[in-house]
């Protein structure tokens, strides 16, 4: 086959290929397409050279990982709120229609009434609407990679905390996330920094906007501490043991304590403890407040304190509270009416945790703190890993307190980036990428004048381009601006190299093999290579935002380059060059 | 024949960008006296508020003159982007409102605050990054050339591109930003590049001097000239001030690391490998 035909081929493999992609189910396409394309360019004798499997199996592997998907349709659910009519849609799944028209963002924060089906990945729901849907959902993307704030828009703030110890700041963070847990905040992405002993905290909340931030940021819960006791009724009577007795009575449905008749639901106070009377049946349930806020008045973190230890079977953790004299006093008067389960070495009712009347937590009490006044006790639990055991004290910690920082913070940095800007950058860096490549061919072109040459610069830039995103999107790694500028560092680069192996391919002498020409231009291109990387270390680790993205995107691209890339594009070379 | 007139002269194109260099370091001595800092800092080294709007059109002479206190910046490129930067304490809301009045404005803008504080510790830390970077690269370039004169005349290089560049971006206006250094830090792969080229072209090439020159340079000139335009390519058509930014470093330090590699360091390495009784 000739040079011509190829070509011609090429782009008809090429063209089929997009077209497919945007009908069809992208990524097969694609993949069935590069590996036409492959077969076409390449000659059957360097099918089998292992530096051109290598370098296709890695622009095959990316291409599965970024799994494209262009005809991708419907809203994936980020989060919902608390008062939401659909109770029956989890975050992570697709909406496709509303009342059978397929979904849009206007479509979404419109105002519905009564019962609307949607058809979601999980099959049709039904939702009944009064008002908003209260949920927030984002287009389903056409790739896996996933794009930064500077793209998509959100919010991104730096806090310098008042603090420079390193359990602060992770405790900053686990307070913040536990207020996303509790309150269904957006989620959002903590990265603690330290400088010169000073410690910030950088959160980035994609597609969030000030006021989210600041709801987050100020977000101070009520904490409660209740117990549900159920006082031994018999012919009619039963007794709150309190400080004092305290006898009442049942009748019809509700009781009469201290000459007032309350009935179920309703709450009444004796010896200053609130109560709810829950149920009035054979049993009585009724849930007594036994603190709140201010009865903790610290929650330790030392390590004497609070502590992580090895148990069978995982870890065990503690940490100690105190409590005011009147919480202690309260908690011993409620902990009198409860019994203990015999073998299991716990008293017949849990504590329950609330924050804002949010139920968050409930734990067993040890039976040998029945009505025992004790300011200082401890709590603890067992997770499997030694990481779920840090995670779920810390959690508790910061629910004891409240919810409140551990320290004061102060906003440093504060971004607040438009959605709109962003998708017009991608235009305009696609715009500016396809007419850079257009000089580029024009120069070459003008300087070698073989599209033999030209043709796989590019081809083989594209791939670079293809593993980079590839590697991004396996690594979990977000596309933003300074991966952008990184990318396009690498690009440069990568050219720049090319040209250097294809003018030591190109000289004349016969003095010398082609094997010892390549090997000099790889010499200079792993020099190269190495010294941008030697320069970029030092910023992956210190420094953060835009630099250290940059960094660590050109650091990948080069090692892209001189790994995988370059060595296939010296066989391509050879190969042309001996023809 | 071109190359032959050039070469001609080559003890006198020596001097050349050797003069530039020293100029370069006048201004930025200039500038540490002046400001304090080898090149005025952006806002995001400083602290500062910049607020950036998606435009179609805009009279900038009319919001210059309602905000007298900003800097009023406009990109290029299709989608353009004006760029209003203040310090910290002036209102945004009155910004985003005068700038409404005498643009059309596309969507909502980006507003970025940075607390003085910040802006001085990410001064410091890039400064610390700058530093190790050149002792890493230089290391780097010892144990790839086991061999002094070589291996300086890379790293001399290299030095000398980011210098110049420094110097005439001050003298163009341009503030230091992250995005400025992370360009400034490419220039050192740029510089290595055609150097590298260079050097193991006349240290592993056999052959005349000479003709060892002209080889690198054919090959070095096209990479430095296929990089150029696509520079020039972006920096008209990103439309985004951060690529905009990136890709004015790095024309000028193209620019600049022609002369400095295929005047000064041919000329130098010329002198050596003379030295050494190689023509």
């Amino acid at each position: 086959m000739n040079t011509g035909m190829k070509m011609a081929l090429f782009m008809a493999v090429l063209a089929l290929t997009i077209a497919g992609a945007l009908f069809l189910p992208s990524t097969p396409v694609i993949l069935l397409g590069v590996v036409v394309l492959f077969f076409v360019i390449v000659p059957r004798d360097m099918l089998k050279n292992i530096r051109m499997i290598i370098w296709f199996a890695f622009i095959f592997l990316s291409i599965a990982l970024i799994s494209f998907n262009y005809n991708a349709s419907g809203f994936s659910v980020t989060s919902i709120d608390k008062n939401s009519a659909v109770t029956n849609i989890a975050a992570g799944e697709i909406i496709y229609k509303i009342n059978d028209v397929p979904v849009t963002a206007d479509a979404l924060s419109q105002q519905y009434f009564g019962t609307i089906k949607l058809d979601t990945n999980r099959g049709p729901k039904f939702v009944r609407a009064n008002g908003t849907l209260g949920i927030e959902a984002e287009e389903v993307p056409s790739s896996s990679l996933s794009f930064g704030l500077d793209l998509k828009g959100g919010v991104r703030a730096v806090l310098e905390a008042n603090s420079t110890d390193n359990a602060t700041l992770d405790q900053i963070i686990s307070t913040l996330q536990t207020r996303i847990n509790i309150y269904g905040l957006r989620e959002a992405v903590f990265r603690p920094v330290y400088h010169e002993g000073k410690g910030f905290v950088e959160i980035s909340i994609a597609g969030g906007n000030k006021d989210e931030l600041r709801a987050l940021l100020e977000n101070q819960g009520n904490f409660e501490a209740k117990i549900t006791i159920a006082p031994r009724v018999s012919s009619g009577t039963g007794t709150i043991r309190l400080e004092k007795n305290h006898n009442f009575t049942v009748s019809n449905g509700s009781i009469i304590v201290g000459g007032k008749t309350v009935n179920e639901k309703e709450s009444f106070v004796i010896d200053g403890i609130p109560f709810v009377l829950d149920t009035v049946s054979d049993k009585v349930n009724m849930t007594a407040t036994v603190f709140n806020s201010d009865d903790i008045k610290t929650v330790f973190f030392d390590p004497q304190r609070s502590r992580i230890e090895i148990e069978q079977g995982g870890y065990r953790w503690s940490f100690s509270i105190q409590l005011s004299q009147n919480g202690a006093q309260k908690f011993a008067w409620i902990t009198n009416n409860l019994e203990v389960v015999p073998g299991t070495g716990y008293l017949s009712a849990p504590i329950v945790l609330y924050l804002d009347n949010n139920l968050v937590d409930s734990l067993s009490i040890s039976s040998g703190l029945k009505g025992r006044v004790e300011t200082e006790i401890q709590i603890s639990g067992s997770s499997e890993t030694r990481d779920d055991a840090i995670k779920e004290r810390a959690q508790l910690q910061s629910i004891l307190r409240s919810g409140a920082l551990p320290t004061s913070v102060e906003i440093v940095q504060l971004d607040t980036i438009s959605p709109t800007l962003g998708t017009s950058f991608l235009m305009n860096a696609a715009l500016a990428g396809f007419v850079a490549l257009i000089g580029v061919i024009v120069v070459v072109g003008t300087r070698y004048r073989r599209p033999k040459i030209v043709l796989p610069m590019i081809i083989i830039s594209s791939s670079e381009i293809l593993i980079i995103l590839g590697i991004a999107s396996m690594i979990g790694w977000t596309i933003d601006l300074p991966a952008i500028a990184g990318i396009i560092a690498t690009i440069g680069s990568g050219i720049n190299s090319q040209i250097m192996i294809i003018d030591q391919a190109l000289r004349g002498e016969q003095a010398t093999t082609m094997k010892e020409k390549l090997k000099n231009a790889f010499f200079t291109i792993f020099g190269a290579g190495g010294t941008v990387i030697a320069a970029m270390i030092p910023l992956m680790i210190i420094g953060f935002g835009l630099l250290r993205g940059f960094a660590i995107t050109t650091i990948i691209g080069v090692l892209v380059g001189i790994l995988v890339v370059r060595p296939a594009f010296g066989e391509i070379v050879k190969r042309i060059v001996k023809e | 024949m071109l190359y032959e007139k050039f070469e001609k002269h080559w003890k006198i194109w020596l001097w050349i960008p050797i003069i530039l260099l020293i100029l370069s370091v006048g201004v930025i001595a200039n500038n540490i006296f002046t400001t304090g800092s080898f090149m005025e800092r952006d806002i995001e080294l400083t602290g500062g508020k910049s607020i950036t709007f998606g435009i179609s059109s805009a009279d900038v002479d009319a919001i210059k003159s309602e905000l007298p206190y900003a800097s009023v910046h406009v990109t290029s490129g299709v989608g353009k982007n004006l760029i209003i930067e203040a310090s910290v304490d002036r209102n945004e809301d009155e910004i985003i409102a005068a700038v409404s009045r005498h643009a059309s404005v596309i969507g909502s803008p980006t507003v970025r605050t940075v607390g003085p504080s910040i802006g001085n510790i990410f001064f410091q830390q890039t400064q610390i990054a700058l530093i190790l970077a050149f002792v890493l690269m230089a290391v780097t370039v010892f144990i790839l050339f086991r061999s002094v004169i070589p291996s300086l005349i890379v790293i001399l290089a290299a030095t000398a591109d980011i210098v110049i560049t420094i110097a005439v971006l001050s003298i163009l206006g341009v503030t230091l930003s992250l995005a400025v250094i992370a360009a400034l830090l490419m220039v050192i792969g740029y510089s290595v590049d055609t150097n590298m080229v260079l050097t193991s072209e006349l240290l592993k090439g056999r052959g005349s001097v000479s003709s060892g020159i002209k080889r690198a340079m054919k090959t070095g000139l096209t990479m430095t000239s296929t990089i150029f335009v696509a520079l020039v390519a972006m920096y008209f058509l990103s439309g985004s001030l951060i690529i905009e930014q990136i890709a004015l470093v790095l024309i000028i330090a193209t620019l600049f690391d022609a002369p400095t590699t295929w005047m000064t360091n041919a000329g130098v390495l010329r002198y050596w490998l003379k030295k050494r009784g190689r023509e």
